[in-house]
């Protein structure tokens, strides 16, 4: 299995405190891997800093053999690394096509230019992203509200029209920040299922952040641990669960509030 | 939560309607223009053909800066550009005899470059530091124009800029220049459409309602800002050295931070959504201190006061009222 | 006149701006802190405090430490006005506010156009007489403005510091979710900081009233520069603002002695620019992460 992303010696200083030291783990193809921790861990930060929204203070982000540490988030995407968001999934007043349309910018194969001038070629090049788009929200049981502003849907579809946007970048790598943080036990499950579906069926390889342990046991092949800004466990769902530092570190504290 | 602004089209939108909707405002726009066209004929007035043609000039003003605006940056510079193009077009007409027509489109190119520079650097700050910023830079344009006198004469100005020649026919009449205010209009309402409607007006607003998101999505958010700002500012300073030749005068008091905040009144009141938001801003607004004249400070307070009254009672602007009154009459909700 | 008296009068006239800038900055900065506005009409607050000092000090011969009473607490409450019918409404859109104030700056400078007038007025000296030092004479009217407005500024230190509602303001400033989470109301603190930046601003020109004349125009001029002083300190740091604001003032008075007034704001604000492209998060502003 190769590589296809590798974070080597990665810290992240803000003022004088690290929130990220010496941190280093891979991913690779075809893998589904999660990165957990307690609050203020750094997962969120290693996040950031993997999909180009932070430059880290030292160390490298290489995906599929790029150097890509400090490059910008949208030169990131182009190279076929794509996130999600926590909090701010969704363009608001978008409707749900044109959020999607707008996920699929580095995708559409139309020069602005031509656009402006609507050529035949750029209006044909439109229409296949479309098309490809509205399939894309079909197979993530969107299409219903496609014509809907984004805002007017239901918290549960929110969150999964970030994942439609995210995939219209048709990356290779999708990165989901706390996929399911906010949703009832239902629709988590809901979108576990569709992490697994999407990975299977369109060999994507994901990584993510989460809170919610039995999400990241149930689908992730693998799993990092974070503490405090360092990496204090690396391994299978199974040898996380009886790893005493990580049951101190994390399951330790969770048990206790 | 409904958002009242929002066209609230679901599935059920019938393609047909849509159709015949776009025939409408096709055969709307046409009517418009031909009135527009055959207005000099009608008003012998020579007061109502000046403001006729501030309307025009400040209407492109005011969908220049909506262009910025719709990256969800505010320029508090305009005028800045606008007087920079004004002094460029006129230093060329008077000093190099050089024809109104090409320092026109010559002041355009160069504001437009200034603030691709000016952008570029500005932009890599948060919102609130570039306002400020094309603030200042707006007080340097005006204490420039105000001390270096040699060149643009200080506070006395450049009098005696030549009119606008198209192919040896003078447009100095009022009238005449009618017909060349509208058809810049026309071109940059159709410049701006167009523009808005591709894939740089796709980009343009997913960078304002969510610039991570957009980011994320492969649209590179300070480049596209760079370019909003460019054109927008190059409208701007084409159009004021229009200006420039058509009063045929240019001080430094032509166009100040007071025509900045104007341009931005015209545009909040006419709504910042959408394009015929910005031209009815300027239709409104530009006739409204005349009914005033003598009372200047009169003007200023019922521009402040009606600033701040559209953006508390209706965010929408003018553009947005036709959308409430359909939606009131279609049995929509009234608002929360 | 010779070049140490030319130089010591430099420095004396711009510690007297540097304070009025001060002054200027700390309300402006102190506002967009806690409640991320932009205030466009800082500069007209500064102009209502002018009148005002006028007005009671000039006119009716109240005498002037009343007369700051007076200015600070008018124009305070007239400010906790403004932020309750016109700020409030776009609490959650900075650009809608900020084009807000710049409606409410137009309102009040040609509303006092309307009242008072164009022509600038001149207003008497609060004391006459110098103060000799060796071979210096410095003016006592100066050396008040700098007293009064290191005290002005020491009351509002303590302030911060000291009260209950000063600090809970700190905690807005610092971190706005938090603070919200522990019970602090928005609803309470939004007016009172506006009132304090306001009146911090009305201070101002009241103490500058008699240097320089009162009309409806000398708010502009302030309130630039408290746009510089944030911008080289850092939006939303106070004390950026008051080292700013003293440098600011110091910069501006040698470069006008050597240069001509008029050439020194051209630097400036060129400055600015440049200092924005080395850091643009202020010279003593955090980077923002």
């Amino acid at each position: 299995m190769s590589a296809l992303l590798e974070v080597d010696g990665v810290s992240r200083r803000f003022g004088g405190l690290y929130a990220l030291r010496d941190v280093s783990f891979s991913v690779g193809e075809g893998e589904i891997v999660g990165l957990i921790g307690p609050n203020g861990a750094g997962k969120t930060t290693c996040f950031n800093v993997v999909s180009g929204t932070l430059a880290p203070s030292t160390g490298t982000v290489r995906f599929k053999g790029h150097q890509i540490a400090g490059l910008k988030p949208s030169a990131i995407v182009a190279l076929g690394l794509a996130r999600t968001f926590q909090a701010t999934t969704v363009f608001p007043t978008a409707t749900v096509l044109e959020n999607v349309m707008r996920g699929a910018f580095a995708r559409t194969p139309v020069s602005p230019l031509a656009s402006l001038f609507n050529t035949g070629a750029a209006r044909a090049g439109l229409a296949a992203s479309e098309e490809r788009c509205a399939r894309l929200l079909e197979r993530l049981g969107l299409a219903p509200f496609r014509h809907q502003p984004a805002g007017e849907l239901p918290y549960g579809h929110q969150r999964r029209l970030g994942v439609a946007i995210a995939l219209a970048a048709q990356p290779q790598l999708l990165m989901l920040d706390e996929p399911v943080a906010g949703l009832n036990p239902e629709e988590s499950a809901e979108m576990g299922r569709l992490i697994r579906d999407l990975h299977e069926t369109e060999k994507v390889t994901v990584l993510l952040v989460e809170h919610h342990m039995r999400l990241v046991m149930g689908i992730c092949h693998r799993i990092v641990v974070l503490d405090h800004g360092e990496k204090i466990a690396e391994g299978l769902p199974a040898e996380i669960r009886s790893d005493r530092s990580v049951i101190e570190a994390y399951l330790g504290t969770e048990e206790e509030a | 939560m409904h958002d009242p602004r929002l066209p609230t089209t679901g599935s059920g939108r019938l393609p047909g309607s849509a159709a015949g909707r776009t025939w409408a405002v096709r055969l709307g726009a046409l009517a418009a223009l031909l009135a527009a066209a055959a207005l000099p004929h009608f008003v012998s007035n020579q007061f109502y053909m000046h403001m006729a043609n501030l309307a025009l000039l400040n209407a492109i003003f005011t969908m220049s800066l909506g262009l910025i605006a719709a990256v969800g940056q505010l320029s508090l510079g305009h005028a800045a550009f606008a007087a920079t193009g004004a002094y460029i077009s006129a230093l060329g007409a008077l000093h190099l005899k050089l024809p109104p027509l090409l320092g026109i489109a010559a002041s355009g190119l160069a504001t437009a470059l200034v603030a691709a520079i000016l952008g570029k650097i500005l932009l890599r700050l948060r919102g609130v530091y570039f306002v400020l910023v094309t603030f200042l830079a707006g007080q340097v344009v005006t204490l420039v124009a105000l001390n270096w006198e040699s060149v643009t004469r200080g506070a006395n100005g450049l009098v005696g800029i030549p009119p606008i020649s198209v192919l040896g026919y003078s447009l100095g009449a009022r009238a005449q220049f009618y017909y060349f205010a509208l058809a810049a209009f026309v071109g940059v309402f159709i410049l701006l459409r167009a523009l808005m409607r591709s894939q740089y007006g796709r980009a343009f607003r997913s960078i304002a309602e969510n610039i991570e998101l957009a980011e994320s999505s492969g649209i590179d958010a300070s480049r596209y800002q760079v370019i909003a700002f460019a054109i927008g500012s190059g409208i701007a300073g084409a159009a004021g050295a229009v200006m420039a030749h058509y009063i045929r005068y240019v001080s430094p008091d032509t166009f100040t931070f007071h025509e900045s905040v104007a341009y931005i009144t015209m545009l909040v009141v006419g709504g910042r959504q959408t394009l015929t938001g910005a031209v009815l801003g300027a239709a409104f607004l530009t006739p409204l201190p005349e009914l005033l004249r003598g009372f200047v400070s009169m003007q200023h307070i019922i521009y402040g006061a009606v600033l701040v009254s559209v953006l508390i009672f209706l965010p929408g602007g003018l553009a947005s009222i036709g959308h409430r009154i359909a939606k009131m009459t279609r049995g929509g909700r009234p608002r929360p | 006149m010779d070049f140490s008296t030319l130089l010591a009068q430099a420095a004396l006239n711009g510690l007297v701006i540097g304070t009025m800038y001060m002054l200027m900055a700390i309300g402006f900065t102190l506002v967009f802190g806690i409640m991320r506005i932009v205030n466009f009409a800082h500069g007209e607050f500064y102009m209502l405090g002018a009148f005002s000092a006028f007005f009671t000090y000039a006119q009716w011969e109240v005498p002037f430490v009343f007369c700051l009473v007076i200015a600070a607490l008018t124009i305070g409450a007239l400010g906790a006005l403004v932020e309750r019918a016109i700020i409030r409404p776009f609490r959650n859109d900075e650009l809608s506010g900020m084009i807000a104030t710049l409606g409410v700056s137009v309102v009040i400078q040609n509303a006092a156009v309307v009242a008072w007038g164009p022509t600038p007025r001149a207003m008497p000296n609060v004391v006459d007489g110098v103060l000799s030092v060796g071979p210096f004479t410095f003016p006592l009217s100066r050396l008040v403005v700098i007293a009064t407005a290191a005290l002005i500024f020491a009351v509002f230190w303590f302030f911060m510091q000291r009260t209950r509602t000063g600090r809970a303001m700190r905690a807005v400033a610092q971190d706005a979710d938090t603070a919200l989470i522990q019970g602090i109301r928005v609803n309470t603190i939004y007016p009172i900081a506006f009132a304090i930046s306001v009146a911090l601003a009305a201070l101002a020109g009241a103490l500058m009233a008699p240097i320089f004349s009162v009309s409806p125009f000398v708010g502009l001029t302030p309130m630039l520069k408290a746009f510089v002083v944030v911008i080289l300190g850092g939006l939303g740091s106070v004390p950026g603002a008051v080292v700013g604001g003293l440098l600011l003032g110091l910069i501006e008075s040698f470069t006008a002695t050597a240069l001509g007034s008029l050439v020194a704001d051209i630097l400036q604000l060129l400055l600015v620019i440049l200092i924005l492209l080395v850091r643009p998060w202020g010279l003593l502003g955090q980077k923002e992460a």
